[in-house]
């Protein structure tokens, strides 16, 4: 099958079973929205190695993303910005970089630390993940309290593993 | 409520509503002197507060464009009161005379105040009543929460022994017609109950029941009159929809935090002020301090809960003092430090070490080095040439380089927080020193000196070159000396508030 994305063998490849699978996995079915769907789940892959959890399901890191992926609607340049990245990806994997291993997957990201699209998406990745309640719940932090009476009588001072303090 | 007509030329204008401007103005009030005060942002209630940090940002925060280093402004009836941590520790003696005892160190502006630790003493003591500064005039000390007994167990191992809870304007016990405080943890974004001692719900208020002050609010000044005799006139303000209104008075006293203090300053230029309003000495904007501030954090052995009560509870004042032998000149004071886990996560790298980190959120703790940072002529507010922000006015440049002896302190005092830390048996020990700090203490632009040719203003914060300008806030400050500055600046207002009645009494005002 050459030429992969030739209406021809695009048909080929949507009739065989492999395709069959990806279009039972990709909602809507526009070439568009079809490569958008993929650029997605390899931005989510991105953000899961930026902030590992493996405790943590895809779900919220596409949570985290969708802000970001909101405003790229919007904004031509910082779509652009995303597509060169995954772009800058495939090459660093030599290939697809989603379907790479994870070793390879990370080294290829780090080669980015310097780039707009790595600092954009660790930013925007970082703030929504770390105020998400799925997250808050796996780090055992508690969150608003004035509506429970602050932690004035839930544990602001019940530390109980320090050394003894010397008397005086 | 009581309004003053814009041609009423007996009111005093204060420019700003938070530590400095707020406390002028109720100072004044009480005295029975008629304020003007604009401020530029809005007015939150209490059910406004809620505990969502980045919420809070987008409804108090200054988000104005500005370029060069990071501050943390606030637009709204309170200022920075909104948003602070409430310490209060004071100035020493010898901070006020930083050149004499620190000597001449190359490349700093050195000076010291024209006014002493005595001098001040006094109004420190009615700054602390009026705020409620927990542990002091009879209050007990704040509560001991988690985070500060890490801080104390570890600096004791340390050998560290001035320890305290004390200092703190959150009310440990109910106080002046405010509660005590319910260890909700989200000082820093607006106290949600009003423990926290903030011009919006103390100041403000008892100013409005005098019958002598009239608070308008996103009221945005742009430019101070003057007239031939280079005394000021009036201000001129935007309202929230975009008119132009000048309100006459017979002071201005500026109190916009230094960046918004340096900006309308600078657009007050005339033919006869052509470098900017009271800038004859030429350091309007220069010798910018910002304190030394870093974090230092780390995964403990046992759970911590830092989120859980007051953000600021206490710290440690064994390093502030002057001791040349550590290798840099004054002081800093190691404090609690609380965070959620977006601020946590600023330390957390990326990849398999950000997650390890993040997932010992609640054994972690951590601590905030403040210290003094001398002043440097070039590092500046300055306007831009020629860029604007939204509202059609120049953008604030900041231009700011840590001197050596402040990278010589932060050097020995992240050393000395990480080992704190380390003699706790922390796994994981990390510091912000990649990234230059501070952003919250904005100092000196507008310094008060002896000399006309050293500075803006006189011992008085009033403008050596105008009789009838003053300036209120943290830019007034001569050096930074190493204590957090909103108790100072309370001070300095209180003082500012008894010379500008004495001086209308005489009549020369």
């Amino acid at each position: 099958m050459n030429g992969a994305f030739s209406p021809l063998s695009r048909r080929a490849f949507l009739a065989s079973a492999a395709g069959a699978a990806l279009l039972a996995a990709v909602p809507a079915c526009s070439p568009d929205t079809r490569r958008r769907e993929l650029e997605r789940r390899a931005l989510v892959r991105v953000a899961r190695l930026l902030y590992p959890h493996d405790a943590l399901d895809d779900s919220v890191y596409a949570d985290a993303l969708r802000p970001l992926l909101s405003r790229a609607d919007r904004d031509a340049a910082l779509a652009a910005d995303l597509r060169l990245g995954l772009a800058m990806l495939d090459a660093g994997a030599g290939g697809s970089w989603r379907a790479a291993s994870p070793d390879v997957q990370l080294d290829a990201l780090e080669r980015l630390e310097e780039e707009r699209f790595f600092l954009t998406l660790r930013t925007a990745v970082r703030t929504r993940l770390y105020q998400h309640p799925v997250v808050w719940t796996l780090l055992g932090y508690e969150g608003s309290s004035v509506e429970f009476g602050g932690y004035l009588h839930r544990g602001f001072d019940d530390i109980a593993w320090l050394p003894t303090e010397p008397s005086s | 409520m009581k309004r003053f007509e814009s041609s009423d030329d007996r009111v005093v204008v204060v420019i700003g509503s938070g530590a400095g401007g707020g406390t002028l103005s109720n100072e004044l009030a009480q005295k029975g002197i008629d304020v003007v005060c604009l401020e530029a942002g809005d007015r939150l209630a209490l059910a406004d507060i809620v505990n969502d940090p980045p919420l809070m940002n987008r409804r108090m925060g200054w988000h104005d464009e500005r370029r060069g280093v990071e501050v943390y402004l606030c637009k709204t009836v309170g200022g920075t009161t909104m948003r602070w941590g409430g310490r209060s520790p004071r100035l020493l003696a010898h901070e006020f005379r930083a050149r004499t005892t620190y000597g001449a160190i190359e490349s700093t502006t050195l000076i010291d105040w024209p006014i002493t630790l005595a001098e001040l003493e006094p109004y420190y003591d009615k700054a602390e009543s009026k705020m409620g500064v927990s542990g002091t005039h009879g209050l007990p000390p704040t509560a001991p929460t988690n985070t500060f007994k890490v801080l104390a167990a570890g600096g004791r191992l340390l050998g560290y022994r001035d320890i305290t809870m004390a200092h703190i304007a959150i009310n440990p016990v109910p106080y002046d017609g405010r509660p005590a405080c319910l260890q909700i943890g989200f000082c820093t974004s607006g106290c949600a109950i009003g423990a926290k001692w903030s011009t919006l719900y103390t100041e403000i208020p008892k100013a409005e029941r005098t019958g002598h002050f009239e608070l308008r609010t996103r009221s945005m000044a742009i430019r101070i009159r003057h007239d031939a005799r280079g005394r000021v006139t009036g201000v001129v303000y935007r309202d929230a929809q975009g008119m132009l209104h000048e309100q006459r008075a017979r002071a201005v006293c500026v109190a916009g935090n230094a960046v918004e203090t340096t900006r309308l300053l600078l657009l007050s230029e005339s033919n006869r002020f052509p470098n900017g309003l009271a800038n004859s000495s030429g350091h309007l904007g220069r010798n910018y301090m910002r304190h030394v501030s870093q974090a230092v954090a780390a995964i403990l052995p046992g759970p911590v809960h830092r989120y859980r009560g007051v953000r600021a509870a206490g710290f440690i004042r064994d390093e502030h003092r002057h001791d040349p032998r550590r290798g840099f000149a004054g002081g800093y004071h190691l404090e609690v430090r609380g965070a959620t886990p977006l601020e946590f996560a600023a330390l957390a790298g990326w990849g398999s070490e950000a997650g390890r980190w993040m997932e010992g959120y609640t054994h972690s703790a951590g601590l905030g080095v403040i210290g003094e940072d001398p002043p440097q002529e070039d590092n500046r507010i300055r306007l831009h040439p020629s860029d604007t922000d939204a509202s059609g006015l120049p953008i604030p440049v900041l231009e700011y380089a840590p001197h050596p002896n402040t990278k010589a302190m932060i050097r020995h005092a992240v050393a000395q927080g990480r080992a704190l830390f380390a003699s706790l048996g922390a796994s994981d020990i990390r510091d912000d020193t990649a990234r230059p700090g501070g952003g919250c203490h904005n100092m000196g632009v507008a310094r008060m000196s002896a000399d006309p040719r050293d500075g803006v203003t006189n011992r008085w914060g009033q403008a050596h070159d105008v009789p009838n300008l003053f300036v209120s806030d943290g830019s007034v400050f001569s050096t930074s000396g190493a204590a957090n500055p909103t108790l100072t600046i309370v001070a300095l207002a209180i003082r500012q508030a008894d010379h500008i009645a004495e001086r209308m009494t005489r009549g020369d005002l």
